[in-house]
């Protein structure tokens, strides 16, 4: 019974939304309407459990003094802090907006531009021609690279021209295949789901 | 031989030093490389430049600060030409991104007072809400009571000018999607374009270009915005330039660094390949 409910509970979710979106009976959309905002607000209620989740393994590694418990302390400090102090100010706050501004913004560009450092390692040492695969992989790299800003055009018209034709010419054939191929699959899962085939969104093992 | 030995062999440090250098150069002393705008961005462009007068337009700020560079100057721009074609604005994130929503406000403030616009006639933030997919979907039933009737700051929604003129997210002329994750794209595609023929347009990050431009062969994207080389597009063609066109000099920079090394990298594993040999 514990696992058959949910099976049942989720096939006839599931079917009722299906029905309502390729058919449009009134009594259907009404009720795929009330399980979207059910949906919706299940999505509201997660990010309190990810915030309690969060709240019990960090108090554990303070309490239990494990290695980094100072992170966890200044973790849960900012986590509440700047979250009783959005509440009281809301979302418009000069201070709430500044600090979102000089830590969150700054460190996730930084993070995000820490790849340009080590895409240039990795390409310098690794970007072989060793085999004809590679040489070909190489040149469509290199065309990519300079024709994807100004300097490719100012030293050749010839360079922008041959990247846009791989992209929209070659990319374009490869790409369409593995969105199809992609979208197929996922239907394939759904179905699964539905039929109560794939059960490991149960949290058991999906036997 | 022994120039590429060196080469080989050298601190990795070096080539992170050198990077720097180069990218920051052009910020001090700009090249002034001419900018060639792609077909991607002149549809974007176009669609926007076609849109009537006092259309409403949504724009979804669905990226992380991370891509702020890329989006965030993709969203600043075409802001600015909605504003300018006197559209009205909806910004919020259909990807439920909560951060998004506080760096539109950051963005778009700044251009709606610039071009006196006025908050909740011109323009409004509907703020974070959660669902992603069922968000927008609600958005198509009734935009205010999806949103709780609240903006990004807890106005009523109901009260406000920009409101009174539109009721369903299908009633927007042009939906653009800023982002870094994709989904909202799929969404406005599945969901508008499809059943109701919205104009969609993708700002992406550079590496989603080549994921995402079938969409815009086929029709379903009415244009598309990649990296920060399609704000700087856009920017050119609007004739306002900005950051965008500040950060291609040093993104060409960037790029012939890479080139160079790759070549040189090459070069190098030649001679030693044929020295063993």
């Amino acid at each position: 019974m514990r696992r058959q409910l949910p099976v049942w509970l989720g096939f006839i979710a599931g079917m009722l939304v299906i029905i309502a979106r390729y058919f449009a009976f009134p009594g259907f959309t009404q009720v795929q309407k009330t399980l979207d905002n059910w949906a919706m607000y299940s999505g509201a209620a997660a990010f309190l459990m990810g915030m309690i989740n969060l709240t019990i393994v960090h108090k554990t590694n303070i309490q239990r003094r494990r290695e980094n418990w100072g992170a966890s302390l200044v973790l849960l400090i900012a986590m509440f802090g700047y979250f009783i102090y959005g509440l009281f100010t809301g979302p418009d706050d000069k201070l709430f907006v500044s600090i979102f501004n000089a830590t969150i913004s700054p460190l996730g560009s930084a993070m995000f531009s820490l790849l340009a450092f080590y895409m240039l390692s990795a390409a310098y040492r690794a970007f072989r021609m060793k085999t004809l695969e590679a040489t070909i992989l190489l040149a469509a790299g290199l065309i990519g690279i300079l024709g994807n800003a100004p300097i490719g055009a100012a030293i050749s018209p010839w360079i922008p021209s041959a990247r846009n034709w791989m992209t929209e010419i070659l990319n374009t054939a490869a790409m369409r295949a593995v969105t199809i191929g992609t979208a197929l699959g996922a239907y394939a899962a759904m179905v699964r789901i539905l039929l109560g085939i794939e059960r490991s969104y149960l949290g058991g093992r999906g036997d | 031989m022994k120039f590429f030995e060196k080469l080989d062999s050298l601190d990795v440090r070096w080539l992170y030093l050198l990077l720097a250098i180069v990218v920051t150069i052009p910020f001090f002393k700009p090249f002034g490389l001419p900018i060639q705008v792609d077909n991607m961005t002149r549809q974007a462009f176009d669609t926007i430049e076609s849109a009537p007068p006092g259309s409403y337009v949504f724009l979804s700020f669905d990226f992380l600060p991370s891509t702020l560079t890329e989006n965030g100057t993709q969203a600043a721009i075409v802001a600015r030409h909605c504003f300018q074609r006197n559209l009205k604005v909806l910004v919020g994130s259909a990807e439920s991104n909560n951060e998004g929503v506080q760096l539109a406000q950051s963005i778009i403030e700044p251009i709606a007072k610039e071009m006196n616009k006025e908050y909740g006639v011109d323009w409004v933030n509907l703020g974070f809400k959660v669902g992603g997919g069922l968000y927008v979907r609600s958005m198509i039933e009734d935009i205010i009571k999806a949103n709780a009737d609240q903006d990004f700051t807890g106005k009523k929604l109901s009260e406000m000018p920009i409101m009174q003129g539109i009721k369903s997210l299908k009633e927007c002329e042009i939906l653009a999607s800023f982002t870094s994750l994709g989904g909202a794209l799929n969404d406005f595609v599945a969901y508008l374009y499809s059943e109701y023929g919205n104009k969609v347009i993708a700002g992406i990050t550079g590496g989603m270009i080549t994921q995402y431009i079938v969409y815009l062969q086929s029709g379903q994207y009415k244009g598309i915005l990649g990296g920060l080389t399609g704000a700087a597009q856009y920017e050119f063609l609007l004739g306002k330039p900005g950051k965008a066109i500040q950060g291609m000099d040093s993104q060409s920079a960037a790029h012939a660094l890479f080139f160079v090394f790759v070549v040189l990298g090459n070069i190098g594993f030649y001679l030693k390949s044929k020295k063993r040999s």
